[in-house]
């Protein structure tokens, strides 16, 4: 059926230019400069092996866990270093491990799936992964200090505030959180637009595979869940650094606000890692059916409607905090109703099941591993969504038990197929089934024997984060039986790893599409190439390896788009969204180390912030910036002439203005994200206005609203100005093109100024009070998004100056003008909600 | 009980399902399959099902949170970092005694705990009574429950609140109503006087040590701090240090000695350096304290 | 008729989960500034009228969500159903308002769980 059989390789060099070019172009460079490289398919093995890293390291962190109660009133580990590593397994688990590995693994074989030579900004994935990395890193060695932050992964304030952590362990943790968050933007975007432009001719949403379905839900549940944190963070650190009182009781704050940004972000979170793993096991287990999957529109159906109601349930983790019950009962109804997609899904892979007779490979073993988990762990939590029941069960084992069930059975059994199924595609051999069916019985006894008795014991009443707990009570034989369960369950990882290591040499050659799988990432030869697929074809169903036979042979010949790379950059296909379309032919960047310094210089300022020194990081900052202006001004290349024959009779485009392009896009969701995360601070302010109704608003006098009045002017002002600056710019017209920047800059200057004044007079400052807390915080915000502007217009100057933004290129000119609208929305949108609401109110 | 056995039967069909799935003959499966079966199983079944339980439960938090009857027994519990304060009010809501680590009421009354906290935020919980309920900065959280029968439980802080999270207990004392009428009797009067010449020489030994700068010992002169825990019937409690250890000399000889090994960074010092018989009658006394 | 949303966005078919969002989210913040307010205790023939809006707003989104997915089923049954075509351009159209239909079913359901409780319980008790 396929001529290229197993254990046969790729011709030879010189046989056939057009492969010669784009093994070229594509090439890793050699030696020390390799990490230079900015491919997906590098920087996603980087990425994922990274994710293990800390998956292993949080894995040891739950052994030392468990070792200490696997007897009662142990002394084996210190209080002190208990409660930093509950609070380390925790986040490093959720942060550093489970959103990073499935952003990893879509960073190395989504484009594959889509056909793509890469993802859109091959450099911000790069930048997203180092600076995971270098923050991770930086994270995890609190630990080795004894400084690591020990308030539990959620960190309630007040504990986690200035007066009851006083040391440097909560920064600690707010600095990791700050880099996931970087990295997971970097990659949501990247995934985003990955998947809506960067699709093979004819692969219209209808037809792509569905991991890309889930990690397009995935992506925008990133841009929405995580913002809450990044204010949550951003509002906690400025309340320890410099006492601005959001949380604080006696200032009129209330510890609650914390709790609903951080759950807010934190529900979503779950589906956030769960929605990546049920793609896979949505990609996995056709290809050992050996049948499609069944109700394509139904699994959507459910992915899409999991993203939406998954943001209906942040209350659920606070039913115990004296919420009136109406309230409760709104996030229980949507914690039962967000059961039902997953019922679907369920019924779908079962449905899948009963159609062929699966084959028992060890991929598959993890895949019904997972759903017996996942089913089992499903049930508890439709009884935790039960307000009275969760009463009983919260903050006990057995809720510990419940996302156990969750997270391990529903993201790392998963998780786990798709390292075996995919492997092949990183070293080019198979893993060891023998191995692999020790690792799956080890991993699953073990997980039941570990996590089935603390339902009991949970029951039984004991509860969470203890560091030891007396005798007597009928718990030790179910701590000591699940001690015994974790060092099997650490013992089946351990023989993974073994495994994943070992095989790289020893393993059976995987050969042409092992598994036959139907998806496009099993058309390239094993190990995978840089470039992807020698050609990009046309897409006509789900599974096109199954149902078009002939397509192996004619996409290795160079039958169809892109075959070569005869202008020696790194192209990809652009398609449009709906109709997927070829419009554009993108030019990608090519290996630079840029990314790496960029993130050196985040994770520096970021690390020497938690110590206060505030002018060094300032100073690094700064450093970030000259990077990113280095970055960013090769883009836009005046290719002459603008077309490119791609093959197939077609002749696209490489340059393109306007709304339609990846990075207009690109620009659009970073202020989603940045959107998302100002409406948290407009929650804030109205939480904190509802939590103490009786704390008096600031009276502001006609004075203020004639100076907040001047502020809106100026900033339409500015708007205006950006608006006719583009017009300008497109009729060629340099001189005014400049001036028109300048009263853009002047106009945000004094609108940002003006604002702050308005505070100023009313004799507001930031730290007597929540209040002034909130609007200076509104005022903060406004202040660095004119900052950010004020230098993108100096960009967009100089960029005029030096003929970069003219006529016919100015896309950079769009991107930045989009955010400056952004800026006097937000500005106008806090003079609202300062000046005007108290009025109402 | 509905909802373990209910969730055990849908466990047990749906994992059925997939064994079928997986063993049985295709063809025969086949036939199963379909859009039918996604449809019943996948959103039919789970709705109604789901909204079923969505109206059980409802009912149910609706009469375990019924606004507390007029005749309740008023209790304000104040969480500290890491021991549980324990006020008693009378009809007209005046404080009558404080008590620390011990919560007891009669059986058949209603009883309504104010929740506050001093410091962190804590959550209140007796597994065998009711469900949790938290103690939060710039909140009054109440719960509501009434004993059926009497006995001591245990409860136990459920959030996590620091270094000693795990050693935050106490103690749920269900009397009958005669009994529960003699504690309040015993607890509304001061300290008792020291009968032997040995206790009372442990009393001189709490004031010359400085004990009483954190903790309040109702009667007597220097002991009216309000850090620590009110002894004032210390030797009637259940346990002493928040469920720590028991009630008894020893322990309390224990405690005094290596407070900060059997609880580490508690804000009681140990006091290592006091000598046997000073010691021992420190302990006998505060144990005496009925 | 179907012209209302444009075909085949994919905005268009998340329509019905977007008003389970606003509605949620109205309900959610209303009671909350409600009892903040203490504007629960206005009666209005014997209920509350926290409760009573809230009502009529879950009855609303119910609507709405119902002609949104009306909408889709006449989109679903132009472009020919459940029926298998070869053309691009239907199975599009199929699977965009099969979708944007199967998703207005979830929200509605989400919505009336929704308003179970406000049938059940006091707005601020």
């Amino acid at each position: 059926m396929t001529a290229l059989k197993k254990g046969e390789d790729a011709p030879p060099e010189g046989a056939d230019p057009g492969l010669d070019q784009l093994r070229r172009v594509w090439a890793q460079p050699k030696g020390l400069s390799g990490y230079k490289e900015i491919n997906n398919t590098d920087v996603g093995r980087w990425y994922i092996i990274t994710g293990l890293f800390f998956f292993v390291a949080a894995g040891i962190m739950a052994l030392m866990i468990r070792a200490q109660l696997a007897v009662p009133e142990n002394d084996l580990i210190s209080h002190e270093l208990y409660n930093q590593l509950f609070t380390m397994h925790g986040t490093t688990m959720m942060f550093l491990f489970a959103v990073p590995i499935m952003e990893a693994i879509a960073v190395y074989v989504l484009p594959n799936m889509l056909g793509a030579r890469d993802l859109p900004f091959p450099r911000l994935s790069s930048y997203g992964y180092w600076a995971y990395l270098f923050g991770g890193l930086m994270a995890l060695s609190s630990l080795f200090f004894g400084l690591a932050p020990n308030s539990g992964w959620f960190m309630y304030v007040p504990l986690s505030g200035p007066e009851y952590s006083p040391g440097v362990n909560a920064d600690f943790w707010l600095l990791g959180i700050g880099f996931v968050e970087v990295s997971a933007v970097a990659a949501s975007i990247e995934i985003i637009v990955g998947v809506l432009k960067f699709r093979p001719p004819g692969m219209s949403p209808d037809r792509m595979p569905i991991y890309a379905w889930y990690m397009l839900v995935f992506g925008f549940m990133v841009l929405f869940g995580f913002p809450p944190l990044v204010l949550g963070d951003l509002l906690l650190e400025m309340e320890r650094a410099f006492h601005w009182p959001f949380f604080d009781v006696e200032r009129g704050g209330d510890p609650l606000l914390w709790q609903h940004l951080f759950w807010l972000f934190g529900h979503p979170e779950v589906y956030i890692i769960f929605l990546p793993a049920a793609g896979i096991v949505s990609t996995v287990l056709p290809t050992f059916v050996q049948k499609p999957l069944f109700g394509y529109s139904w699994v959507v159906l459910a992915a899409v409607g999991t993203g939406f109601i998954s943001f209906g349930l942040w209350v659920h983790h606070m039913y115990a905090t004296g919420i009136p019950t109406l309230s409760l009962s709104f996030f229980s109804a949507a914690s039962m109703a967000v059961a039902i997609p997953s019922g679907i899904q369920v019924f779908c892979w079962i449905a899948t099941l009963l159609n062929g007779r699966p084959i028992l490979k060890t991929p598959m073993l993890f895949i019904l591993g997972f759903l017996f988990i996942f089913v089992l762990g499903g049930l508890t939590g439709v009884m935790v969504a039960s307000v009275p029941f969760d009463w009983q069960v919260h903050d006990s084992y057995f809720v510990v038990a419940h996302l156990h069930y969750v997270l391990i059975g529903g993201m790392v059994f998963p998780l786990f197929a798709g390292l075996y199924y995919w492997m092949p595609l990183a070293t080019g051999r198979l893993m060891s089934e023998r191995l692999g069916r020790w690792a799956f019985g080890l991993m699953f006894v073990g997980f039941n024997v570990t996590f089935f008795p603390m339902h009991i014991v949970g029951l039984m009443g004991m509860p969470r984060r203890v560091y030891t707990y007396p005798a007597g009570f009928g718990w030790d034989w179910y701590n000591l039986t699940a001690t015994v369960g974790a060092f099997m369950l650490a013992a089946g990882v351990a023989v993974v790893l073994f495994d994943s290591w070992w095989h790289r040499r020893r393993g059976p050659k995987a050969g042409f599409n092992p598994w036959n799988a139907g998806t496009l990432e099993w058309l390239t030869p094993t190990p995978s190439v840089n470039y992807g697929l020698r050609s990009v074809p046309v897409i006509k169903s789900h599974y096109p390896l199954w149902d078009n036979p002939d397509l192996v042979e004619s996409v290795r010949r160079g039958e169809w788009y892109l075959p070569d790379a005869r202008s020696g950059h790194r192209e990809t296909i652009r398609s449009s969204t709906v109709a997927s379309r070829p419009e554009q032919v993108v030019r990608l960047p090519h290996p630079t180390w840029l990314p790496m310094i960029a993130a050196f210089f985040t994770a520096a300022s970021f690390g020497v912030a938690i110590f206060k020194l505030w002018w060094i990081a300032g100073l690094l900052m700064g450093c970030l910036l000259i990077c990113s202006v280095v970055w960013l001004w090769g883009t836009e290349d005046r290719p002459s002439p603008n077309r490119y024959d791609v093959g197939c009779g077609e002749t696209l485009p490489i340059h393109l203005n306007g709304p339609n392009t990846h990075s207009f896009w690109g620009m659009a969701l970073l202020l989603i994200f940045d959107g998302t995360a100002y409406l948290s601070l407009v929650f804030s302010y109205f939480f904190i206005w509802t939590a103490s109704p009786e704390f008096p608003p600031p009276r502001f006098e006609g004075g203020e609203m004639a100076v907040a009045a001047a502020c809106a002017v100026a900033m339409l002002l500015g708007s205006a100005a950006a608006r006719l600056s583009v017009h300008a710019n497109r009729r060629g017209r340099h001189g005014l093109y400049q001036l028109l920047l300048l009263v853009n800059a002047a106009s945000f200057a004094a609108g940002a100024l003006l604002m702050a004044q308005t505070l100023r007079m009313a004799g507001l400052g930031p730290t007597e009070n929540a209040y002034g807390a909130v609007l200076w915080m509104m005022v903060s915000w406004t202040g660095f998004h004119v900052a950010i502007s004020l230098i993108m217009t100096a960009y967009c100057a100089a960029r005029g100056l030096a003929g970069r933004i003219d006529a016919e290129r100015y896309q950079t000119l769009l991107n930045s003008e989009l955010f400056w609208h952004f800026t006097t929305a937000v500005t106008l949108a806090s003079l609202a909600v300062m000046h005007l609401f108290p009025q109402v109110a | 009980m509905v909802l373990f056995t209910g969730g055990a039967v849908i466990f047990v069909a749906v994992m059925g399902l997939v064994l079928y799935a997986l063993f049985a003959d295709p063809d025969r499966t086949r036939r199963l399959t379909g859009d039918h079966l996604v449809l019943w199983g996948g959103l039919v079944f789970p709705a109604v099902t789901l909204a079923i339980l969505l109206v059980y439960s409802i009912s149910v938090s609706n009469a375990v949170t019924r606004p507390p009857a007029q005749d309740a027994l008023r209790v304000e519990v104040i969480g500290h970092m890491w021991w549980w304060e324990v006020r008693y009010l009378d009809e007209s809501g005046e404080l009558e005694f404080v008590t620390a680590n011990e919560i007891r009421a009669p059986v058949g009354r209603p009883v309504e705990v104010a929740l506050t906290t001093a410091d962190v935020i804590h959550s209140f919980w007796v597994p065998n009574l009711h469900g949790k309920m938290d103690l939060i900065p710039g909140h009054v959280n109440r719960i509501v429950f009434t004993p059926r029968e009497a006995g001591v439980m245990r409860g136990q802080c459920a959030e996590f609140c620091g270094d000693q999270h795990a050693w935050m207990a106490f103690h749920f004392v269900a009397h009958e109503p005669a009994e529960f009428e003699e504690w309040l009797e015993l607890q509304r009067r001061p300290a008792p006087e020291p009968p032997t010449p040995m206790l009372a020489a442990g009393r001189e030994a709490f004031v010359a040590y400085g004990c009483g700068a954190c903790h309040r010992v109702r009667g007597l002169e220097g002991a009216d701090g309000d850090l620590g825990p009110d002894l004032t019937h210390v030797g009637s409690r259940p346990s002493i240090a928040a469920g720590r250890l028991d009630n008894t000399v020893g322990a309390f000889g224990g405690w005094i000695v290596s407070a900060q090994h059997l609880k580490p960074d508690n804000f009681m010092p140990s006091f290592e350096h006091l000598d046997g018989p000073t010691l021992r009658a420190l302990a006998a006394w505060l144990e005496s304290l009925e | 008729m179907g012209r209302v949303i444009p075909r085949d966005s994919l905005v268009g078919m998340v329509g019905g989960p977007l008003v389970w969002t606003v509605h949620f989210l109205l309900i959610y913040v209303f009671t909350a500034v409600a009892c903040a307010f203490r504007f629960a205790d206005v009666t209005f023939l014997g209920t509350s009228i926290v409760n009573s809006l809230m009502v009529i707003a879950t009855l609303l989104a119910v609507a709405v969500i119902g002609w949104l997915g009306w909408l889709a089923w006449g989109r679903y049954r132009r472009a020919g159903g459940p029926e298998r075509t070869d053309d691009p351009l239907l199975s599009r159209h199929q699977f965009f308002s099969l979708v944007a239909l199967l998703l207005c079913v979830l929200s509605a359901i989400g919505v009336v769980y929704e308003g179970i409780p406000l049938l059940m319980l006091p707005a601020c008790g």
